[in-house]
Parts: structure tokens; C-alpha cells; sequence
């Protein structure tokens, strides 16, 4: 029999008497040394649909280059409005898949800025060592030099309607989760990264918003153990 | 009266002050996920990893979709591994409507012997480490059969429980109406720790193996003139009956 102490305080951890569950207060993994706790939205310009073909095109790119750092990427939030209505009926697409292997960033668009304190939950955190992050402006980005994954791992699919249409324009959205412990985060390792993308060919009289939210972690590799 | 230490660090696990009593705090903790990778502390190793994949069907055509004809098909393929699905999120749109308005909708059941269905299997031919969320882990042992213009066939010896697990329905317009496409999700959720996934198991060998699996299924007949476009989203984690029994004793 044995009760558990507080390392400094001393306080004594109690256990619940209906249950005879123990009582702990959660919180979230420490990112204290060189690592720190980073949320950002980036909204991108009007992208015009004479820029976005079949190919699925690059709308916001996010690499991760540090050798000695993980970026856990908890959550991550893609919204698209059609500002301006395509003027024929069409079904539009998004995805985010994941990019291995960088040897070369996206270029274009517009890059976010992580400098300083920039995108810190806490102020004393360190400053983020994400390489490149950026979403474009009016047209897609140009793709680096990275290897895609075989299959997105989030996407979604939508109809728009013209222009005549006297009805609201439709949000699209799709998220990854992982602030619950329960499910496993996204681990970058160093020259990994994710892509999120126009995956159908859009009218030229159309043009696309996107706001992207990315919420994420970043440890020495040696804090972490997962 | 005693105190814990962590065996690397050295550092002693705190206490809250402010606990739930007069006399005593609470412990505290940072939860972490599930670690499905554990490779070298069984035997058999665990060799397991954390997936997740979106994948979408073709333009899958009204005509001939009958009320349960499978869309896609997701199964455990490995004898020596368990499957845990932690998430599911089924979309649907209709790109093209029907002539008539109509009821539309998806079923997901459970499938207790289900290798071998048609379609594309999404999962097959992957490129190095894709769907992986962290690139070290294994790779899969999991397939996702996926319908593009018609939908799969289910393998001749297929087992489906008696009714769905989660479903949906929503009323499309037919084509004149100048509204937006009808559409349609629906989502299983076990993040939450507190929530059972769904463990599927793989045994045996021909000619009574087990390969258990989800199957999603349009749940109403379609008039031949729509089309449908479905989105699945899985995220799961593989790892072997050691593993998880040591994660779950008491609950196995």
C-alpha cells in the first residue's frame, strides 16, 4: 500500500471514493527547452480559375526541415468560399496530402511569417523552425522538389452552382483533428511536410478564397517518444 | 508514501495543489496517444504505425445502384496484426441529379469475413512510406477497395452483420431545381481515448479465414440519371494482440 507524493510539493494525490478512480489534472505535453506551441490562419488572395487546372494544383504548402526537432501537427483546418461564381454548374475538389522527402520548397504565392514571436501560444516559446510555409495569391503555387503520397488523407467534393443561382455561395471544409491524445498526430520528420490542393480544373469566371488553420507542436526528437 | 521518477529523466511527478479535496490533489499527467509502434519489447515485435487516407470514388452512376450495393470496403489483410480504426468520415455529393427527387443515402456495417471485394484497392502500390503519419512507421496492413463508376462486388463468402453501425439519408431535388446539391455525411468517432475503437481482427487461413472490415454501402436505389460521388476518410493504427492486450488489459 503506498500513496503517491508530489515530487516538490508534496501533495498527496487522492483517489475518488465512488470510483476509486485516481484523480490527475491533465495538461498538454511540455515544450519547454527549444521546443514551443504555434497556431496560425492564412488566408490566401483571390485565385483566379484560369490559373487551376485538372493537375491538382498547390494552394498552401508547409515544409519542415529541422533535424533535431519533430513539428506535430495537431490540427489542421482548410475552408474554401467561391467568391466569385463559375459561370456554368461544375464540381469542385480539395485535398491535403502529405509531402516526404523535400529537397526543395513551393515557391509563389504569398510566404506567412514565423519569425520572432510571431504564431506563439506563449510568448516565451521559442520561434518556430518550420522552413516554408505559404498560400497563394492569385494563382497556384509552383511546386518544389518533394515526393507525394499515393492518396490524400483528407478531401472533400462539392457542386457549385452558377452564377444566376440566386442562393448563398456553399463553404467547403475539411479537417484533421489530433488534439485529443487519443489519436496520433501528424510527425514531421525533417523534409516533411503536407500540401493542400485544388484537385479539380475550375472555369476561368470562377475565382477561390482559402483559409487554412494550422494548430502544431514542436519538440527536440529526443522529448519526443511516440 | 512514495514518488515517481522517471527512469531517463530523473524527474518526480507533481501533484496538483488544487485538487478535488481538502487533503489531496491530483496527479499530474500528459496524455500521449497510443504508441503503436512498440517494435522490440514482444517477441513477435509490434511493428505498427499510425495511417490515415482520403480517398474518392469516379462519378458512380444511378443506374443499377441498388439499395445496399457496397461503395468501398476497408479490411484488415495480416493474419498477425489488429487494425484499430480511431475515425470515419463518409461524404457524399451528387454531381449529376436525378430527374426525380428522391431520399439518397449511405450505411456503414460490419463485416466479419470480407477480403477480396472489387474496385481499386486505394492502398496497393503505394509510394515509400505513403499514409503513414510519421515516416518511420511500418506500412500498412490494411486494404480499402473503392468503387469508381459502378459499385464493388463483395467477395463470394462475405459476412455482414444483420444492420449498419451508422447511416444517413437526405432528400435531393431533381435537376431544375436551383439549389445546392443535396449532400450528405456521416462520421464515426474514437479519438476520445475513452472510446472503444473498432479492432479488427484478422486469423486464419483458407478456406476459413477471418478478415474482418467496414462496408459502405448506398443505402437507397438510385434513378439511373444521377450520379454520385462518395469521399472516405479512415485513420487508423495497426499493431499485434501483445501490444494492444498490454494497452487494454481488463478490457480485451
Amino acid at each position: 500500500m503506498g500513496v503517491i507524493e508530489g515530487g516538490i510539493s508534496g501533495n498527496v494525490a487522492e483517489v475518488d471514493g465512488a470510483f476509486a478512480a485516481l484523480h490527475v489534472t491533465e495538461r498538454p505535453q511540455s515544450a519547454k527547452g527549444q521546443g514551443g506551441s504555434y497556431r496560425i490562419a492564412a488566408t490566401s488572395g483571390l485565385v483566379t480559375g484560369a490559373s487551376l487546372d485538372a493537375t491538382p494544383d498547390p494552394i498552401f504548402s508547409w515544409r519542415w526541415g529541422s533535424s533535431t526537432k519533430f513539428c506535430l501537427v495537431r490540427y489542421l483546418d482548410v475552408q474554401l468560399v467561391l467568391p466569385t461564381s463559375v459561370t456554368a454548374a461544375q464540381e469542385i475538389g480539395g485535398d491535403i496530402i502529405y509531402a516526404r522527402t523535400f529537397t526543395a520548397s513551393d515557391s509563389g504565392g504569398t510566404a506567412l511569417t514565423l519569425t520572432g514571436a510571431n504564431a506563439k501560444k506563449k510568448t516565451g516559446h521559442n520561434t518556430s523552425a518550420v522552413t516554408d510555409a505559404r498560400i497563394a495569391t492569385t494563382t497556384d503555387l509552383t511546386a518544389g522538389t518533394r515526393t507525394l503520397d499515393s492518396q490524400p488523407f483528407a478531401a472533400f467534393r462539392d457542386w457549385e452552382l452558377a452564377t444566376a443561382a440566386t442562393v448563398p455561395h456553399q463553404l467547403k471544409r475539411m479537417t484533421f483533428d489530433a488534439r485529443n491524445p487519443g489519436l496520433y498526430p501528424i510527425v514531421l520528420q525533417q523534409d516533411t511536410g503536407f500540401i493542400v490542393r485544388n484537385t479539380l480544373a475550375m472555369t476561368a469566371s470562377g475565382t477561390q478564397r482559402w483559409v487554412v488553420t494550422v494548430e502544431w507542436d514542436e519538440y527536440l526528437t529526443a522529448e519526443y517518444l511516440g | 508514501m512514495g514518488k515517481l521518477e522517471g527512469p531517463l529523466t530523473e524527474q518526480l511527478a507533481e501533484v496538483d495543489a488544487f485538487g478535488f479535496t481538502a487533503t489531496g490533489g491530483g496527479l499530474v499527467t500528459t496524455p500521449r496517444p497510443y504508441d503503436a509502434q512498440i517494435a522490440t519489447i514482444f517477441s513477435s515485435g509490434g511493428q505498427g504505425g499510425a495511417h490515415f487516407i482520403s480517398a474518392t470514388t469516379g462519378l458512380v452512376t444511378g443506374g443499377g445502384l441498388t439499395a445496399g450495393a457496397p461503395i468501398a470496403a476497408f479490411c484488415n489483410d495480416r493474419s498477425d496484426r489488429l487494425l484499430l480504426i480511431k475515425r470515419i468520415e463518409v461524404n457524399l455529393v451528387l454531381p449529376t441529379s436525378v430527374t426525380t427527387a428522391q431520399l439518397v443515402g449511405g450505411d456503414l456495417v460490419f463485416v466479419r469475413e470480407g477480403n477480396g471485394y472489387g474496385g481499386t484497392n486505394v492502398l496497393s502500390g503505394l509510394v515509400t512510406n505513403s499514409q503513414k503519419k510519421r515516416s518511420s512507421h511500418s506500412t500498412t496492413a490494411a486494404k480499402l477497395n473503392m468503387a469508381t463508376t459502378t459499385n464493388i462486388s463483395p467477395p463470394s463468402d462475405v459476412v455482414r452483420e444483420m444492420g449498419p453501425f451508422l447511416g444517413f439519408r437526405f432528400w435531393e431535388l431533381a435537376t431544375g431545381a436551383t439549389v445546392p446539391h443535396g449532400r450528405g455525411s456521416m462520421v464515426w468517432d474514437a479519438r476520445n481515448p475513452g472510446s472503444y475503437p473498432i479492432v479488427l481482427e484478422s486469423k486464419g487461413s483458407s478456406p476459413n479465414p477471418v478478415r474482418s472490415g467496414i462496408e459502405l454501402q448506398n443505402a437507397v436505389a438510385m434513378t439511373a440519371s444521377g450520379t454520385q460521388r462518395w469521399t472516405v476518410t479512415i485513420e487508423w493504427e495497426f499493431t499485434n494482440e501483445q501490444v494492444w492486450q498490454r494497452g487494454q488489459r481488463g478490457l480485451f
